[in-house]
């Protein structure tokens, strides 16, 4: 996570286990069917089954996905900047407070789906 | 034209472009003619213009005697003159098959078309194509007067149609003689009916019809007048009553004449095929080689028949061979790479017997065609070899179960009643007849193995004993079969295990010895020569050559010369020939024998003079053709494949008619036989089939050249036939489940000639290529209507794969062959995205309305459900319906609410759904029903705002970028 050269303070705010979180990988995308947005909405249901397969139904898809560990894991920082709001130039001079990161997360694993989606079907016509 | 030497060549060209020819010959004959004509007998009144026409125009004198030698066709119709028995002629007309016409007239066309066919007999002169009769190289003919500048037969090319003659004048210009027809309309139409007499269209010919009527009328006549004297005599007399009885003692001895002549006849019924047959090995006209190899496979067998040792037989055996084996040493070293036959046949006879003693081969195959002797030799290489033949014919028994029985009698029992017991020989004669299921009982005879026999040692006692226990034995005896052709699909099998012996021709000095031999104590006179050309004739199958000569013994003639052989068409063999070459004498001009005509001609004339006489031997010639053709047509009998043959290949012949008659008569021709075989089998008028063999005729009349004709065989009609049942075919599966309101309007006809064609040009509109959810109203509209259309009509596409591996959507059915024409272009496509989007619409239209009809189909249902609030679901799924079971309720509450819930989307689940807790709850508390549902079904699915579009492609090519921010 240090993309530059210079140390960060990094914190963690519970120690032993910051919350651990999964990338959720799809092949395609997420729509909204009226055009509301996604926001707030809710995406669909993940499920495991017993073989611990992620299954995740979104509208009338069915998608079957895996669990991976990723190979370089993520955390997920929140900047915490010593300096008050609005003064920039302080930024490098005064360093009486410095920027931390707190850990909120950490990510090892993700799901991904990749296979096509399977069509749940629900109205089947007697006679096509 | 000419007259040098008494060589006159007779042109049918207006005399006028020849003066000489009117100074020299063609005043006189017509004089001549007359004159001989007048000498006939009144009997051959039809037969002498014909005589009369045929006779060379030149100054000579008509002495019979020197007439012969020069032209031999005429010494037949002289020969009739001299001797004229009504009744010898009529069969003449019948036997020789030569056109009465043909004598006279250059050429003999059928009828020009069958459209004009009677009307043509008066014109048909002027019709005739006639074929080119080349006698160039007449080196007397350069000084004749060869220009008449005016006149228009003298041609600088060959005439498009029609006999013609080449002449090279003196200074080196070659010019082409069209050669015309008299125009004489009685004789031609006497010389006609001659003709149609010869061809047997008619069962009495028309002249016996005449005459029977005439006869009639006449006896009627005779009957009138004799009431009347009888009338008049019972009035004035009795005494006239002698008369009576001297008439019936005349009748008397009339019929015992009859009676006498019948009875002399029975007595010479007796075939002299028989009577001269071979009675010993010696005496054998077959060629001696293959009498020696099948005499000594038979002796091989002696062992085990007769238990003789071989040591006897090789002292036989080894005096011819050492006499062979000298010769052949001297050959051998000529060629020492490769077996001759001869000598595969010779390590055959010297192979080891095998464990029975039994020659390696079990049965000698004898084949070749009829009449060289193949079933006599048999018989008597059998009977010289101490057997008692025993004859079936292949072709008689066709069971298999006989078959099989005759095979057991012949070669597992022997003849006690006779003087001494022979074993027996089986002749199975004519195998190529047996069908394949004899063939293999005969196969499945020779090769039975004898397993007892093998496990209790090789004790002779003892194998006799269960000889005659069992009933399956090993095979003793010899086997000689017998075919013409050794190529029969049935006889493969017996091939490879036969001793397979082909007969050559027989040599014609034997045979013609033989049938001197016979002649002489028929009390014959037979020459050589006349022989030579008998045998020549017959292809040297001595049965047709004895029984043409006993033919004309009994015809009463004790004298055979070369000519009458010559104009015989009898002791022809009534054998078939292939398509292909029959197809190829039709298109072909037969080659003329010149060596023959050299042969009649003893005297050895020049050859000028030769084909001065094949000149005007020249109309009789056509004649012989068209006889030809017609017997070839009649013989081959697959008149179908032999039409379809015939269609296909006229047109790649060298037509040398600029304005195509020749074309369009054979195109009538072609109609016409058409119309013929269609009334033919539709109305089982099987006495039309005569007329069939006359359209190969025509068309060699018209079509027939000199160079070798390249056929192939006829495919078209096949092809044509397939595709026709192909095209209705697909024509039929698309009109199976058009809509209703179409197929009231459209059958196969409508169909493929006015729908379709513009149908395809519809259904191809012009589509933008881009996604359908871009496409304007109008564009949208556009494409409902095409969707519409192809379900209505039934079309659809369908993704199919090329063998080179590539997709295409094709139209299913696939009618676009059916309205295309081969060689035009292939009209417009739509591309393939469009294709695929279209077949895709039609699935889901297809969907739609099966929907919409289910829905129709049951309203009521759905409209209390549409009236029912869903809270009352629970109420109705817990209504008491006792005679259904609650899970059957169930279920279908659930489809019928999957059903429903599609439709109604915005009052049922249309809500924006916030958590999965909340909906949980929401609808945990809005019924119990639905509850039960969700957890299989899956809440979201079918209502949920939120749906999941799938990228297609490796997960790669799709990856974005996504910032942590978006999603914190």
């Amino acid at each position: 996570v240090s993309d530059c050269d210079r140390p960060v303070l990094v914190l963690c705010d519970s120690p032993g286990s910051p919350a651990e979180w999964m990338l959720m990988e799809l092949q395609g995308e997420v729509v909204s069917r009226q055009n509301i947005g996604l926001a707030g909405g809710q995406m669909g249901d993940l499920h495991y089954t017993k073989e611990g397969i992620p299954v995740l139904l979104i509208g009338h898809h069915i998608l079957y996905g895996k669990v991976v560990k990723l190979e370089k894991p993520f955390a997920v920082l929140v900047k915490h900047s010593g300096l008050p709001e609005g003064t920039e130039d302080d930024m490098e001079t005064g360093e009486e407070k410095p920027t931390s990161y707190q850990v909120s997360a950490l990510i090892k694993r993700k799901i991904i789906f990749k296979t096509r989606p399977k069509p749940i079907i629900t109205n089947v016509p007697k006679k096509v | 034209l000419l007259s040098d030497g008494g060589l006159v060549v007779y042109f049918r060209t207006k005399p006028q472009s020849f003066e000489e020819a009117i100074a020299a010959g063609d005043v006189l004959p017509k004089s001549q003619s007359a004159v001989q004509a007048s000498a006939a007998s009144p009997a051959l009144s039809p037969a002498a213009p014909r005589a009369a026409r045929s006779q060379p125009a030149g100054p000579l004198p008509p002495p019979p005697a020197s007439e012969e030698n020069w032209f031999p066709e005429h010494l037949l119709d002289s020969g009739e003159a001299q001797t004229p028995k009504p009744k010898r002629r009529r069969h003449d007309a019948v036997k020789k098959l030569t056109f009465g016409l043909a004598d006279g007239e250059d050429d003999i066309t059928p009828p020009s078309s069958p459209e004009d066919y009677c009307k043509s007999r008066d014109r048909r002169p002027q019709l005739q194509p006639h074929n080119a009769l080349d006698v160039s190289g007449l080196a007397e003919l350069q000084e004749s007067p060869r220009r008449d500048a005016a006149r228009r037969q003298v041609l600088r090319r060959p005439p498009p149609a029609g006999d013609y003659i080449s002449i090279t004048d003196s200074s080196g210009n070659r010019v082409y003689l069209a050669m015309k027809a008299e125009e004489s309309g009685t004789v031609n139409t006497l010389s006609l009916r001659n003709s149609h007499q010869s061809l047997g269209l008619l069962s009495v010919p028309i002249e016996q019809l005449r005459e029977q009527v005439a006869e009639r009328r006449h006896l009627q006549v005779v009957e009138e007048s004799q009431r009347l004297t009888e009338l008049l005599n019972s009035r004035i007399d009795q005494a006239f009553g002698e008369v009576d009885g001297k008439e019936t003692e005349e009748r008397i001895e009339e019929e015992e004449g009859e009676g006498g002549e019948e009875h002399q006849e029975s007595s010479v019924s007796r075939l002299w095929v028989d009577k001269f047959s071979p009675r010993h090995f010696t005496e054998l006209l077959s060629d001696d080689f293959t009498n020696r190899c099948l005499l000594k496979w038979l002796k091989l067998w002696d062992k085990v028949v007769f238990g003789r040792e071989k040591p006897v037989k090789k002292a036989i055996v080894a005096a011819v061979d050492s006499r062979q084996s000298l010769w052949q040493q001297k050959e051998q070293q000529q060629n020492q790479r490769f077996k001759t036959k001869t000598q595969i046949t010779e390590e055959i006879l010297e192979a080891e017997l095998d464990q029975y003693n039994r020659p390696k081969y079990k049965v000698a195959l004898l084949c070749g065609p009829p009449g060289l002797g193949k079933t006599t030799l048999a018989h008597i290489i059998a009977r010289h070899a101490g057997y008692n033949v025993v004859e079936m014919n292949a072709s008689d028994d066709r069971s298999v179960e006989l078959f099989q029985k005759r095979i057991d009698t012949a070669t597992q029992m022997k003849s006690v009643l006779g003087v001494d017991e022979k074993p027996n020989c089986l002749v199975i004669d004519e195998i190529d007849g047996a069908p394949t299921a004899a063939i293999n009982v005969l196969l499945a005879t020779l090769n039975r193995k004898d397993t007892r026999q093998e496990d209790a040692g090789s004790g002779a006692a003892a194998s006799t004993l269960k000889k005659k226990k069992k009933k399956e034995s090993v095979l003793q005896r010899p086997i000689i079969c017998i075919c013409n052709d050794l190529y029969v699909p049935a006889l493969r099998q017996l091939r490879q295990q036969a001793f397979i012996l082909t007969f050559p021709q027989t040599q014609p000095s034997r045979l013609v010895q033989r049938l001197s031999e016979i002649s002489r104590r028929q009390g014959m006179k037979a020459d050589t020569g006349a022989l030579m050309a008998l045998c020549e004739k017959t292809d040297n199958d001595i049965r047709s050559c004895i029984n043409t000569l006993q033919f004309l013994h009994g015809r009463g003639r004790k004298q055979v010369d070369q000519r009458m052989v010559q104009s015989m068409s009898i002791g022809l063999k009534d054998q078939n020939k292939g398509l292909f070459s029959v197809w190829q004498e039709i298109f072909q001009l037969p080659r003329v024998k010149r060596k023959r005509v050299g042969q009649e001609l003893s005297l050895g004339l020049e050859e000028g003079h030769l084909q001065g006489a094949g000149d005007s031997v020249g109309g009789s010639v056509n004649a012989q053709r068209l006889q030809h053709i017609l017997h070839l047509a009649s013989s081959t009998g697959e008149y179908e494949k032999l039409t379809q043959g015939l269609y296909e290949n006229f047109l790649s012949m060298k037509l040398k008619d600029p304005s195509l008659q020749g074309v369009c008569r054979g195109l009538d021709w072609l109609g016409f036989t058409d119309m013929l075989s269609e009334t033919v089998f539709r109305g089982q008028n099987f006495s039309l089939l005569r007329y069939l063999p006359f359209l190969p005729a025509a068309f060699h009349m018209f079509f027939a050249a000199n160079n070798v004709p390249r056929i192939t065989y006829p495919n078209s009609q096949y092809e044509a036939q397939s595709r026709k049942q192909q095209t209705e075919n697909v024509l039929i599966a698309m009109l199976a489940e058009v809509h209703p309101s179409v197929r009231s309007r459209s059958c196969l006809h409508t169909l493929s000639l006015d729908i379709l064609s513009l149908l395809l040009d519809i259904i191809c509109p012009r589509l933008r290529p881009v996604n359908p959810q871009l496409y304007s109203t109008r564009e949208k509209q556009q494409l409902v209507e095409l969707i519409d259309t192809m379900l209505t009509y039934n079309l659809t596409y369908r993704q199919d794969r090329t063998p080179e591996g590539q997709y295409l959507y094709v139209l299913e059915p696939n009618v676009e062959g059916v309205v295309r024409f081969h060689t035009l272009p292939p009209r417009r496509q739509l591309t393939y995205q469009a294709k695929q989007m279209i077949a895709r619409e039609i699935e889901v239209e297809k969907l739609r309305r099966a929907e919409a009809m289910l829905q129709a189909r049951n309203p009521p249902q759905k409209q209390t459900k549409e009236m029912e609030p869903p809270k009352s679901a629970a109420p109705k799924s817990a209504a008491p319906k006792p005679e259904m079971r609650n899970h059957q309720q169930r279920l279908e509450n659930i489809v019928k609410q999957a059903a429903v819930e599609t439709r109604p989307e915005l009052d049922f689940f249309g809500r924006t759904v916030t958590t999965k807790g909340k909906m949980v709850s929401a609808t945990t508390s809005a019924d119990p029903a639905k509850a039960a549902v969700e957890p299989q079904i899956g809440k979201a699915v079918g209502s949920s705002d939120v749906w999941f579009r799938f990228n297609e492609g490796v997960s790669n090519a799709v990856r974005r970028n996504i910032y942590i921010k978006d999603l914190l």
